[in-house]
Formats: structure tokens, C-alpha cells, sequence
């Protein structure tokens, strides 16, 4: 617990030694990287999924994953946190392919009460549920670069080893997908 | 285009509640750190529970044979009914007869040893009889 305590204060957050006592089997060290990083890997979860029931139980399976792969982790150029988020899409991308659900973050506005509680922080929630829509009507890998660029504020480069593409592709893919958002709210 | 992006940005404000971060945290940390088991290895645990039974047993149980029981299968009605096609009781009668018959042997053979007389032919007889008998047993058993 002494540990825990310790790792807990984000004031004092290391993510390396952290990483590193995580890779030595140390839980404490690992609840203190889950403090750090499940709030952006629940809300990355949440606008790819439709229900809350489902983006906790996927964000459960994704940290439970990296647990028991952390001693593999190794830093080669990719951060932990790019990490975290490839192996959360990778769940997300399970999670439809056995349930046969289309990936829409439409179907995510079906549960309005859900819907202001997630919300309740944002000034207009009117406004949010239009570009979830316009979100929803982009392909899923163009959803996925544009969240993890401007709501993750993962850099291009890490996106662009997440999606396996180059880094020039990835810049091309996320402007192409703000082009078309732009063009949704314009014909509004 | 700065607009979009800068009310995509605003979705960086979505976060889970408290509550459900720490229970989360809890259930995770109940996956990948389980409960320590108690610290009795289980060698320990099942030689008490043998040693307690042994103690148990030798406490409690009897070590007085049990009273003799009679044989079930040579009560009457049942070799009846297991040889129910031989007539039991002439056999028992010839049985009978033939002991008798065997104990005026044994007194002519000790006659005989006190005597010196010659074996005879009653006692030649009944010899013969006497393999009889042992067929006529034979066959009851």
C-alpha cells in the first residue's frame, strides 16, 4: 500500500519508472498508470461505442490486456499512453466483430439520460450531439485518427504507427476528415 | 476549419465520473491482484484433516468384534429354497443314520484293537456305506 500511495499522487506521476515497476509485476504501479490513463481511454471508448455498460466493460478488457502484456511493452518511439490507445482499439475492434454491431457513434446518442450525465461538463450539449453525428458518418479509421489527434492529443506520428500508415498519410487523413465535417455543418 | 477543430476539442471534456473510476480501479485490481490465500500450505491442511480423522476413528469406534451372527445361508428354510428340488429331510435322516452307523464303527475298530478279533463283515459294510455317506454330503453342499 506503501507503494500505492506513493504512485498515487499525480503530482509525483513518472510514467517510466511506473512502466517499469508495472513491467516488474508491481500492481500498485499499474493502478497508479490506470489513474493516469483511463479517463482518455473511457472517453476514446465511449465516442466508439453505444452504451456505457459497454465502453466499462471494454475499457476493463483493455487494461486487463495490458496487464498481462506490459512486460512486452518496450519503448520504441511509441508512448505508453499510444499504447494503452492501440490496444483499446483493438478491443473496440473485437468487441464489434463478435457482437456484429456497426461501429456508429450515432447509436450512441440513443440514451439521452446517459447522454447528460457524460455531458453535464459541457457547455452546449446541442452542439456536441451534431458533431457526434457528422463524427458518425465518417469511416471508422478516419473517426479514430481524428479523435486521437484532437480530443486525445496524440502527436501524428504516434497515430500514424496506431493505424499503420505514414505519418504524411495520417496528416492527409485527419485534414481529409475535418474537410468533411466542415462541409456537414456548412450544408446545415 | 478552426472551428471544427476547435469544437472537436471540446469533446476532451468528456469523463468518466469518479464513482466509477474507483470502482473500476477496484475490480481491476481484484483480476490481477487477487486475494492472498491463507497461509497454510497443503501439505499442512490435509495432514491435520487426515490426523484428526485417524483420532476421530480411534476415539469412537468399537474395537469389540461383533457378536457372532448366524449364518443365514444354512438356516433351514433357506437350503430349502436354494436346493428346493432335493428332499432335505430324508437326506438329513440318512445323514443321521449313517453317523450313528459311523460311531458302531469307531467301536468295533476299538474293539478290535483291544481284541485282536478279526474286522468283520458288519464293519467291511459299513466302510462301504461310508462312501455313501460322503457322496450323500457331497451332494447336499
Amino acid at each position: 500500500m506503501h507503494l500505492f500511495n506513493r504512485f498515487s499522487t499525480k503530482r509525483d506521476f513518472d510514467a517510466k519508472t511506473l512502466i517499469n515497476e508495472a513491467k516488474s509485476g508491481n500492481p500498485e504501479a499499474f493502478g497508479a498508470l490506470y489513474e493516469q490513463y483511463a479517463p482518455g481511454i473511457y472517453r476514446f471508448t465511449l465516442l466508439k461505442t453505444s452504451s456505457r455498460e459497454d465502453t466499462e466493460d471494454l475499457v476493463h478488457q483493455t487494461f486487463l490486456k495490458a496487464w498481462n502484456h506490459v512486460r512486452f511493452y518496450e519503448d520504441k518511439g511509441a508512448s505508453f499512453q499510444a499504447w494503452l490507445y492501440s490496444i483499446a482499439r483493438n478491443t473496440i475492434i473485437d468487441y464489434y466483430r463478435t457482437k456484429r454491431v456497426t461501429a456508429t457513434l450515432a447509436s450512441y446518442t440513443r440514451n439521452p439520460l446517459e447522454e447528460q450525465r457524460v455531458f453535464e461538463q459541457s457547455e452546449s450539449s446541442i452542439e456536441f450531439q451534431i458533431l457526434k453525428k457528422h463524427i458518425a458518418k465518417l469511416n471508422p479509421i478516419e473517426q479514430d485518427a481524428l479523435l486521437l489527434r484532437y480530443v486525445e492529443d496524440l502527436d501524428h506520428r504516434t497515430i500514424a504507427q496506431m493505424l499503420q500508415k505514414s505519418e504524411n498519410a495520417t496528416k492527409v487523413l485527419i485534414h481529409r476528415a475535418v474537410a468533411k465535417l466542415k462541409n456537414k455543418f456548412d450544408q446545415k | 476549419m478552426k472551428d471544427i477543430i476547435g469544437t472537436i476539442k471540446r469533446l476532451k471534456h468528456l469523463e468518466p465520473d469518479k464513482v466509477y473510476l474507483k470502482h473500476s480501479k477496484k475490480r481491476l485490481f481484484l483480476h490481477i491482484n487477487p486475494p492472498a490465500p491463507l497461509n497454510i500450505s497443503l501439505f499442512t491442511l490435509t495432514s491435520s484433516v487426515g490426523i484428526c480423522s485417524l483420532l476421530v476413528f480411534f476415539l469412537f469406534s468399537d474395537n469389540t468384534p461383533p457378536p457372532p451372527t448366524p449364518l443365514t445361508s444354512l438356516n433351514k428354510a433357506t437350503l430349502a429354497q436354494e436346493f428346493n428340488d432335493i428332499d432335505l429331510a430324508s437326506k438329513i435322516a440318512q445323514v443321521k443314520e449313517q453317523d450313528s452307523n459311523n460311531r458302531a464303527i469307531d467301536r468295533a475298530i476299538q474293539n478290535l484293537a483291544y481284541t485282536g478279533k478279526p474286522i468283520s463283515q458288519d464293519v467291511i459294510i459299513q466302510e462301504e456305506t461310508n462312501d455313501k455317506i460322503n457322496q450323500l454330503l457331497n451332494e447336499l453342499l
